[in-house]
């Protein structure tokens, strides 16, 4: 008998649980919208569903948020839960850009559309139907920013690259993942272009974590000390971590008028706060800005007309208008969609303008 | 003394149903909660396809817990089956393919995946039954090694743009009933008729029980362990196309985690950790139980984190009385 | 108010699952006395002492100390108020000094907090002088002999102020002279007035130092007797309670031809058996005799196929067998009933169908291949009804069935396998009287239906009352072959020790 007392009170428990989020459900006229979200662990992911949240309440909007966990699977069963409940617009940071043409047509067979951020949507995803928007920064352009960081901090101190020769640390994204493909590429192609050398003294992922960054600097640093000129991570998170192993490791040259004390640049991307704060201290060079605030209310915006209004084609989102020549990296270059992209600028974050962001 | 027996057979009775109990008390709980909204065809169907691929894992590991081991590789060994089988299913026109240009027929993937994740399974095996290492370290090992396969064999690049033919076969319908579900019936029934109907299934519950005396009634406990990783590393290998048929691709994160899920489904579905006991149904109505909770949670809009609790706490009460019900005469 | 007793136990039950392992014991010590408690293997003694000791937890009954009612939490509290136990395994540290040893955990502190040495070892020195005991303090307790180092048990039992001390088979690995060494410091503790309980199965250490003999058969206690009104036989007889050739049935096969032949066997392990020869007979009960290390089992799960031999041969029916699996033994007609059953005989967790037909499932299969239920549960259930098993289902599971009938399935588990040799190795080990005896019929009507079976055992009156031969083994060498006339206790016994 205690058994079957203690499951009643574990369901009983559950209920309760689940009864306290559910029990606002009861709303009926409101405008619904979807939010897909890939994974609430990471600073960008979660400041965009912050927004995404703030800007709901402002507009009175059933907002229903969920997190797939890092799982493409889940993100799919979630879409058809929101879509059995009713859901028809989206708000999308999708797991990964091969899905996203699936999930466009089931949105589209229910009648609706959807806004994809952060994570590239494929063309294929776009072509599903008008209703479909990329609301987002193209990953290429943050790494091209990275690059030319670079290439002005290297014109500045040339006696730190001689030759145009660049060796790198450089600490990756989880592997497998879009941002850090198109990252990655952007950077060493834009270096490429701009006539530097790479050599990759060492390339590895932290996945995306401060700690596992630090710890394989550290192990970098025993193996390859004062072989390299330059360190690179692909977020902020990675490149902190970088930063504390050169400190401790003594890489430190306490002449803050290159605008860092280390001995050597380390620049990353997202511009997170702890990343605003290590520049105002002179130790992370600079990072890129990934506009959470833009590409949530863009993509907010797309998804509230066209559940509003029917549509949202040829709008301007929070004053962004559609893209109107092509770029290099997908989706939006590909001229029959290219006005259904919507491009989030990404914005370097150096010296001269980290205060404005503080 | 009729009282104390009566209450002993009501006790018991709740122990040994716990699993059912649960699950039913939960679809109750669901009903009553979205007005019967959730249990709606439409909506039993999504729980039953975002299950289906878990089941497959559920039922390898399931079968190894019988026997007492533990499977941590179950993960990225999909993902390496997952990868292998999207890797045979790509367009031939996508210029990032694998095997760019050349296409192959339907059966290729699928039989190389089934083959990846056998052959994993046999490792796991080897050196389990013949090597003598503890399951658990035996599947930590090869839990990384197919993860750096799994990488090195897609670059760690996403194998993507599937063909429709092989998306087909886990997005499509017979009638009103996915294919998916289907696949789950065939492999449950036949784990079934494994375990319940033969004389290995027999033996696997007699190794788990027992192992040594397993060896004295004649079993041979190290071909039988090798074969059930192995069968199990099959299942995987199933998983892994099913999988990567439904999402149209493969990742080095696709079915990260799996492990635990699977683990602690059929954990839930009463399959004891102390070995030598469990059943398919156990297994399935675990499995279908978190993902009840799953389902349930992100239906009604439960934040993730709060998810993340509910279900732990679930699995400790399921190990609790797991533990309650098989330990009390150590 | 001052007892009469020191140490009363009144109307101890302890069950469990399947077996009353203490049924209404009584067992009363008067201080100042040695007070022998004597009774067979499992006859309950050892059970008594752990429910004084609460490592088990009596069903009923009260424990009382000097007429106030005790129930100790484990032995360390038992100390603490006075009952202390001397094991027949050492306890010490056999690094420190006997001082240490026999102050540790409650060392005498200085104000500061540090362990005063000089008072400890002081005080040892007076203890040691009490009891007549000729050691230095802080003399390394490792370097001494056994008997002396048993004696420091001794000597920090009385440290404590116990009133009750009891010890359980004390002089098992001793010389005569520290027997009679250990004999004076018991009459020493005698004139303390502590309450000795001795357990022991030596007759002649009883009648030398017991004052009063209590005897224990089956759970029960048989009785109380002063020391002086009884006799060797008089106690023997009460121990066993009735006539030791009533206790087995008698053997009425006929022997026929031999069916198992082991020759010049040698494990491979160095330090297991070593060059054993024997054949079997149909209708034969070999018995295999010899004390604990003697490598008995270790032999059977040899021929069994378990273990590994380095060198020998094994014949069944004539033909030999060689490189010998269990799968191969039983293909060849042999089983095994293990020595622990627990260990390597049920599978807990399955029902009482499944494990008495795990080891013949081959022999149940459809066309397919499939198992045939139906049959495989019929069959299983013949053999259980047999042997008179008790259970309430073929479903039940075998865990929760007694010790008795557990043993029960695993035979029925052999006879399903049609073997025509069955090893049966302490085949009645932690089982009631009444189903022994059971056991012992079986065995009869198997050997009688022209089977042969080879039987490990301890008992001795098992050995002899069973066995057609008994072979004793000693540190693995066979040192003899006694037939049906030759066999005695005296006589085993003589053969068991030869290499000690």
């Amino acid at each position: 008998m205690k058994k079957l007392v203690a499951v009643l009170l574990v369901l009983a428990l559950l209920g309760t649980a689940v009864f306290a989020q559910g029990s606002s459900e009861a709303k009926s006229d409101k405008v619904k919208i979807g939010a897909l979200i890939r994974n609430l662990n990471e600073q960008f992911v979660k400041d965009y569903a912050d927004n995404l949240r703030k800007l709901a309440a402002e507009k009175g909007v059933d907002l229903n948020l969920q997190d797939a966990q890092g799982d493409v699977a889940r993100q799919l069963d979630q879409l058809n839960t929101l879509i059995t409940q009713g859901y028809k617009y989206f708000v999308i940071i999708p797991q990964d850009t091969s899905a996203t043409e699936q999930m466009a047509q089931q949105i589209k067979a229910a009648g609706g559309g959807a806004a994809f951020s952060n994570i590239q949507p494929s063309v294929a995803a776009l072509k599903v139907g008008k209703d479909f928007y990329l609301a987002s920064s193209p990953e290429l352009v943050a790494g091209q920013y990275q690059a030319q960081i670079i290439d002005e901090y290297f014109a500045k101190n040339p006696e730190k690259a001689p030759g145009k020769v660049l060796n790198m640390l450089y600490l990756l994204g989880q592997l497998g993942h879009p941002a850090q493909i198109s990252r990655e590429a952007g950077l060493l192609d834009t270096l490429k272009s701009l006539g530097y050398t790479v050599n990759l003294i060492a390339r590895d992922t932290a996945d995306w974590s401060p700690d596992k960054a630090q710890e394989k600097m550290d192990t970098w640093l025993a193996a390859h000390r004062g072989k390299f000129n330059i360190v690179v991570a692909q977020n902020d998170g990675m490149a902190l971590g970088a930063v504390e192993s050169l400190i401790t490791n003594g890489l430190v040259d306490n002449d803050p008028s290159d605008g860092t004390i280390l001995t050597f640049p380390v620049i990353g991307i997202d511009a997170t706060a702890d990343a605003l704060n290590s520049m105002d201290q002179n130790k992370l060079y600079a990072t890129v800005l990934q506009d959470s605030v833009g590409q949530s209310s863009t993509a907010f915006e797309l998804a509230y007309a066209m559940a509003t209004k029917g549509s949202a084609t040829g709008m301007t989102a929070w004053g962004i208008a559609p893209a109107s020549q092509v770029i290099s990296e997908e989706p939006a270059n590909d001229p029959a969609v290219i006005a259904q992209c919507y491009l989030v600028p990404f914005k370097p974050v150096t010296k001269a303008n980290y205060k404005d962001l503080m | 003394m009729e009282m104390k027996k009566l209450l002993n057979d009501s006790k018991k009775l709740a122990s040994q149903y716990t699993t059912w109990v649960t699950f039913v008390g939960l679809l109750l709980l669901l009903s009553v909660l979205t007005k019967g909204n959730a249990l709606r065809w439409n909506s039993i169907r999504n729980l039953l396809i975002a299950e289906s691929v878990r089941s497959f894992a559920a039922l390898g590991v399931g079968m190894i817990i019988i026997t007492k081991g533990i499977d941590l590789s179950i993960g990225y060994v999909v993902c390496l089956t997952a990868s292998v089988a999207a890797s045979f299913a790509q367009n031939p026109d996508y210029a990032s393919a694998i095997y760019a240009g050349q296409s192959f027929p339907l059966i290729v993937p699928v039989v190389a995946a089934v083959a990846a994740g056998g052959l994993f399974g046999l490792f796991n095996g080897y050196l389990i039954a013949y090597g003598k290492l503890p399951p658990f370290i035996a599947t930590l090992g090869s839990m990384s090694i197919a993860k750096g396969l799994q990488l090195i064999y897609t670059k760690a690049a996403v194998v993507g743009s599937l063909n429709q033919n092989f998306k087909n076969i886990s997005q499509g319908s017979v009638g009103p009933i996915p294919n998916l579900i289907i696949y789950v019936i065939i492999a449950a029934f036949i784990v079934w008729v494994v375990l319940r109907h033969t004389r290995q299934g027999t033996n696997f519950y007699a190794i788990g029980g027992n192992a040594q005396a397993a060896r004295v009634s004649g079993i041979n406990v190290e071909r039988e362990l090798m074969m059930v990783y192995t069968y199990a590393g099959i299942l995987y290998g199933i998983a892994g196309t099913l999988l990567a048929s439904r999402l149209g691709l493969a990742n080095s994160l696709t079915a990260n985690g799996m492990e635990l899920d699977a683990i602690a489904a059929v954990t839930v579905g009463g399959v004891s950790q102390s070995g030598g006991v469990g059943s398919v149904s156990g297994m399935m109505v675990g499995v279908f139980t978190m993902g009840l909770i799953n389902y349930g949670m992100s239906f009604l809009g439960v934040d993730s984190y709060y998810q993340q609790l509910v279900k732990g706490f679930i699995i400790i009460v399921a190990v609790y009385f797991d533990m309650k019900k098989y330990a009390r005469r150590s | 108010m001052e007892s009469t007793f020191a140490l009363e136990m009144e109307s101890i039950t302890k069950v469990f699952p399947g077996v009353r392992a203490l049924d209404g014991v009584t067992f009363r010590v008067k201080p100042g006395t040695v007070h022998a408690l004597m009774g067979e293997n499992g006859a309950g003694k050892s059970t008594l002492m752990k429910c004084l000791f609460g490592i088990y937890k009596e069903d009923e009954g009260t424990i009382k100390l000097n007429g106030e009612i005790h129930h100790f939490k484990d032995s360390h509290d038992a100390l603490q108020n006075g009952v202390s136990m001397i094991h027949q395994e050492l306890s010490n540290v056999p690094e420190r000094s006997v001082a240490q040893n026999i102050y540790l955990g409650r060392e005498p502190l200085k104000k500061t907090g540090l362990i005063d040495h000089k008072r400890m070892n002081e005080d040892t020195k007076e203890l040691l002088k009490r009891l007549e005991i000729d050691i230095k303090p802080d003399c390394r307790i490792g370097s001494l002999s056994i008997s002396m180092q048993q004696t420091c048990e001794i000597a920090k039992a009385v440290s404590y102020n116990s009133r009750v001390v009891v010890m359980d088979e004390p002089t098992s690995s001793l010389t005569d002279n520290e027997v009679a060494h250990l004999f004076k410091i018991i009459r020493q503790l005698k004139a303390h007035n502590v309450a000795v309980v001795y357990i022991s199965h030596k007759m002649e250490e009883i009648f030398a130092i017991a004052d009063e003999v209590s005897v224990m058969r089956d759970g029960k206690m048989i009785g109380t007797y002063p020391v002086s009104d009884l006799s060797n036989d008089r106690l023997i007889n009460l121990m066993v309670g009735r006539d030791a050739n009533l206790r087995f049935p008698t053997v009425k096969s006929s022997i026929g031809e031999e069916i198992l032949r082991v020759e010049n066997l040698t494990a491979l392990n160095s330090r297991s058996f070593k060059d054993i020869s024997f054949s079997l007979k149909r209708g034969e009960i070999l018995g295999i005799g010899g004390l604990v290390g003697a490598q008995r089992t270790e032999l059977m799960e040899a021929i069994f196929g378990v273990r590994a031999i380095r060198e020998g041969k094994i014949f069944i029916k004539g033909e030999e067998v060689s490189n010998i699996t269990p799968r191969k033994a039983i293909e060849h007609g042999l089983g095994m009933i293990t020595e622990d059953r627990r260990g390597s005989g049920i599978f807990p967790l399955l029902d009482i169908s499944t494990n008495t037909s795990i080891a013949s499932l081959k022999e149940y299969l459809s066309k397919i291949g499939l198992l045939q239920h139906k049959q495989l549960k019929e069959e299983a259930a013949k053999y259980n009804e047999a042997l008179r098993t008790k259970t309430p289902t073929m479903e039940t599971l075998i865990q929760n069935l007694s010790g008795g009938n557990q043993q029960k399935v695993i035979i029925s588990r052999w006879l399903m396998t049609l073997p025509d040799i069955l090893i049966m190795d302490e085949p009645t080990r932690g089982i009631d009287v009444g189903a022994k005896y059971e056991i012992y019929q079986i065995m009869c009507q198997l050997v009688e239906q022209g089977k042969a079976i080879i039987m490990v055992s301890s008992e001795m009156p098992e050995l002899i009352g069973m066995s057609n031969r008994v072979m004793v083994l000693c540190n693995g060498r066979c040192t003899g072959m006694l037939d049906k006339q030759q066999c005695s206790q005296e006589a085993i016994m003589r053969l068991a020790t030869q290499f000690m």
